[in-house]
């Protein structure tokens, strides 16, 4: 029951990691209709430039701004640079050119840092657990991140429900062409928009680098797995990039942690183990075929 | 007329090249190219298949690698059990491992081929950006089943002792080896090539440019997009036998998703929508790789920018640069 | 009475969240008639077209066909059956030349295409009626040009070649003359008039001249609803037409 808790927790933590990156893939796809694959390369240098500026500084906090702040600079310039041109192209253009960005990312920060594993030291603030169930101690980092992730979405919640910028936001996911007749700058919102979902891609990098090995590469993974989460909540929906990240994280972190037992129930314990940790790690993919067996368009597809 | 001379000198050229270049290495004394181009070879059947359905059937595939992988993986499996001894399955009918490639080849043409039946099947009740994602998640399935699968070592990959025996041609011989995957991919290009001038080929051509007027026409197109989708994966397959077979050594970095990408990138700066294209394509990524490395290491730094700029300025690639303008690359 | 009706349609329902598309829809065509339906923009013709062809299900209502019930069928199911159709908005395979479109709106009729190997454009089988089509079309001289590079005319005259190649019983017209010149309209008006009796047609046009100088029986669809039908002088004299329809043009 204890080991439940503690798992559900380590689920809502990846979730909300995972909707931080999310909410800026479906922003894209859903405003400027692009399929952007080297989203991961922003988290990756969100999580290299946090661990360098926290480790020559000594301050997480100034970490936490230099990254935020790197990964949303470097998105817009991608963005005014090469994305812009790809609006109006087919998917395939664009999978291909955001891959050719991937490869660039990566050798750049391989030449920038090296090829050996950068590691990142929880801040001293959070370095210690929490026992909010007794019984149950858990690292304060992590509930930070569990704090800062539901936070984040719900200060998106209220930009884009409440706010000018908001309005627009939807106007111009709901229709382009009439966003641009009523005077909305959309030139001016697709970058906007972009470095925001940027800048969260490196606040998901920064929380990710005192937890994982930061070292190139490590963008494509989460990428992936970004992209289960929105396809399965539905293309251009913030809403549902919500649910279905908190769902993903979930069915992958409980299912890596009971599954191997709950085979053993029916399995010999090799074979069970064997099986429940391939199960697990296919269970999100599995989770994201199944969804689009049943509903094509996702769980909670943004209207057309 | 001037354009398909220029075509015709197109294949003599590059066809006495591939069959002269293992005398030419050796002259050169250079033969460790033979060995890349036994391996540009290989992906350039693997990159032949994917363009069948990207671009003759307009279905963008994020998955090919899978059944790539997968029948490097049969081929793999099937030795390892045959150099351990240990069968395969047991029970009324044993199955035994083999090492010989005029079984395990076909097997793992055939396994991928029913594996992208299941995978197409399911997939092509879908399209557009939600294809191109469900075929990346059953290809990354795939991925994490070899990669916990320990009995045949996991995320380490599996070795093999040595290469298949083919009909008493000793596979070994890296030049040798390199006449089988020629003629294994012009094999898969006759085919291909007859495959996309035949009636089915023109359904498929017809589904990738207007399905509703097909169906409008009386074409189930389902049915022949999923048949394309197998054929692809057959290709695949084959590729996939002949690189656990030049490596000696499989592992699921071959059914990566980045991998599947890499095809894509070859399809499209080759030149898709042409059979050509894909394997200079191949030839073009993968030479091209050889020779940054020998300066930087870092060569996915000017891969990168090349690539974005290929998709950029043009559509038709390589093989559209080389027969010049004025044509549709077809 | 009891007729000979090739295709009758018995209250169709269709509705689009909100707004409602077809309602209590019966239409019934005699067999070797030209059945025209008219109406206002937005009336529903093309969302019936839709039905009749398969791309839409309706709500409830039934479709049967030369006897059979078709309300279900997929769409190339009924194409097989002899019920072809054109689009309002030309509908062709733009990277393939006129002939290469027609060689392949002929081959269902031939059977299956799992044919791998013989070159479809050598193939005598497909070559023949791709020619009397082009001939029967006037496209000859275009054979060999892209749709994608076709004029608009020529378009629309390749659209009604695709849906005749293969040998329909019915055809479902949606606007074949739209957006063409007035020679070009009179061309395809005469092709129509000398297919009558061999092939059932029905008829979606705006060009009441053309309409009311072919037209058997002419049904009038107004939000959904079919408001009248039969020979077009009683269409035409019908108050409730006049009213609802045609009195706009006035």
């Amino acid at each position: 029951m204890l080991l439940l808790v503690e798992q559900v927790l380590n689920g809502l933590q990846l979730g909300v990691m995972l909707f931080l990156m999310a909410a800026g893939l479906t922003l894209v796809f859903g405003i400027m209709r692009l399929i952007n694959l080297a989203h991961g390369s922003m988290y990756m240098l969100g999580a290299f430039v946090a661990a360098t500026v926290t480790a020559a500084s000594g301050s997480f906090m100034l970490g936490l701004l230099a990254a935020v702040a790197a990964a949303a600079l470097v998105g817009l310039l991608v963005e005014l640079v090469v994305l812009r041109r790809l609006y109006p192209r087919d998917h395939l253009d664009q999978v291909l050119a955001t891959f050719g960005l991937i490869l660039f990312f990566n050798a750049l920060v391989q030449i920038v840092w090296g090829r050996q594993p950068l590691f990142m030291d929880v801040p001293e603030a959070l370095s210690g657990s929490v026992e909010m169930i007794p019984g149950v101690p858990y690292p304060a980092f992590r509930l930070a991140i569990i704090a800062t992730g539901l936070t984040v979405a719900g200060l998106l919640y209220l930009l884009i429900g409440r706010t000018r910028l908001g309005m627009q936001i939807r106007a111009a996911a709901s229709n382009r062409d009439m966003a641009e007749a009523v005077g909305i700058d959309t030139r001016m919102l697709y970058s906007l928009v972009f470095a925001l979902g940027a800048g969260l891609a490196g606040l998901a990098g920064l929380m990710a680098a005192p937890i994982l090995a930061v070292e190139s590469g490590m963008g494509e993974s989460i990428l992936i797995e970004t992209f289960v989460v929105i396809v399965i909540g539905g293309l251009g929906s913030i809403r549902g990039a919500f649910l279905a990240a908190l769902l993903v994280g979930l069915v992958d972190t409980l299912g890596r942690a009971f599954l191997p037992t709950l085979l053993r129930l029916f399995l010999p314990a090799a074979t069970a183990d064997g099986a429940g940790a391939s199960l697990a790690s296919m269970g999100i993919y599995i989770l994201m075929a199944a969804v689009l067996l049943w509903r094509p368009r996702g769980l909670f597809p943004a209207p057309a | 007329m001037k354009l398909s001379a220029r075509k015709r000198l197109l294949w003599y050229v590059g066809g006495a090249l591939l069959a002269l270049l293992p005398p030419l290495a050796g002259l050169a004394d250079e033969p460790f190219m033979v060995s890349l181009a036994s391996r540009i070879l290989i992906y350039a059947i693997a990159a032949v298949s994917l363009d069948l359905i990207l671009g003759f059937g307009a279905m963008v595939s994020l998955g090919h690698a899978a059944f790539f992988g997968a029948g490097a993986y049969v081929v793999g499996i099937l030795a390892f059990h045959a150099f351990e001894g240990v069968p395969l399955a047991s029970g009324p009918i044993p199955v035994s491992g083999t090492n010989n490639a005029l079984v395990s080849w076909p097997l793992a043409v055939i396994v991928s081929a029913l594996l992208a039946t299941v995978i197409g099947a399911l997939s092509l009740r879908t399209s557009g950006i939600h294809f191109i994602m469900i075929t990346l998640a059953f290809a990354q399935m795939l991925f994490y089943f070899f990669d916990s699968l320990e009995a045949y070592g996991g995320d380490d990959g599996l070795s093999l002792w040595s290469r298949n025996d083919l009909a008493g041609l000793d596979l070994g011989d890296d030049t040798t080896f390199y006449y089988v995957c020629l003629g294994s991919l012009a094999m898969f290009m006759l085919i291909c090539q007859r495959l996309v001038n035949s009636r089915f080929g023109m359904v498929i051509r017809g589904c990738a440019q207007n399905e509703r007027r097909m169906r409008a026409l009386g074409f189930p197109t389902y049915r022949y997009k999923l048949l394309c989708f197998a054929i692809a994966g057959a290709g695949a397959g084959l590729a996939g036998a002949l690189i656990a077979n030049q490596t000696e050594y499989v592992s699921p970095g071959l059914l990566h998703w980045t991998r599947s990408g890499e095809l894509l990138v070859m399809v499209i700066l080759g030149g898709m929508g042409t059979l050509i294209g894909p394997v200079l394509g191949a030839a073009v990524l993968l030479l091209g790789e050889d020779l940054l490395a020998i300066f930087t290491e870092h060569w996915q730094l000017y891969l990168g920018p090349l690539l974005i700029l290929v998709v950029l300025t043009t559509r038709r690639g390589v093989y559209g640069l080389l027969l010049g303008r004025g044509n549709d690359g077809g | 009475m009891v007729a000979d009706w090739l295709l009758d349609t018995c209250a169709l329902n269709k509705s689009f969240g909100a707004v409602v598309a077809s309602e209590a829809l019966s239409l019934q065509v005699r067999r070797g008639e030209i059945h025209a339906l008219i109406g206002p923009n937005g009336a529903g013709k093309t969302t019936v077209i839709n039905q009749l062809a398969g791309e839409l299900l309706p709500d409830s209502g039934s479709i049967h066909f030369d006897g059979r019930d078709i309300t279900s069928l997929s769409v190339h199911r009924r194409a097989r059956l002899g019920l072809a159709r054109t689009f309002q908005i030309s509908t062709l395979f733009d990277g393939l030349t006129v002939s290469e479109n027609l060689a392949l709106a002929v081959q269902p009729r031939l059977g299956h295409s799992y044919r791998f190997w013989r070159r479809a454009d050598r193939d005598a089988a497909l070559g023949a009626p791709v020619a009397e089509l082009l001939d029967r079309l006037d496209l000859g001289a275009l054979a060999g040009t892209r749709a994608g590079a076709l004029a608009h005319g020529d378009r629309r005259r390749l659209e009604l070649a695709m849906a005749l190649a293969g040998r329909p019983t019915m055809l479902l017209l949606d606007e074949p003359m739209a957006g063409t010149g007035p020679e070009s309209s009179r061309d395809v008006a005469r092709l129509l008039d000398s297919l009558k009796g061999h092939i059932t047609m029905l008829l979606v046009e705006h060009d009441m001249d053309v309409v009311f100088s072919i037209a058997d029986t002419v049904s009038v669809m107004v939000s959904g609803r079919c408001i009248a039908s039969g020979p077009p002088e009683a269409v035409r004299t019908d108050p409730q037409v006049r009213r609802a329809y045609l009195g706009e043009d006035d």
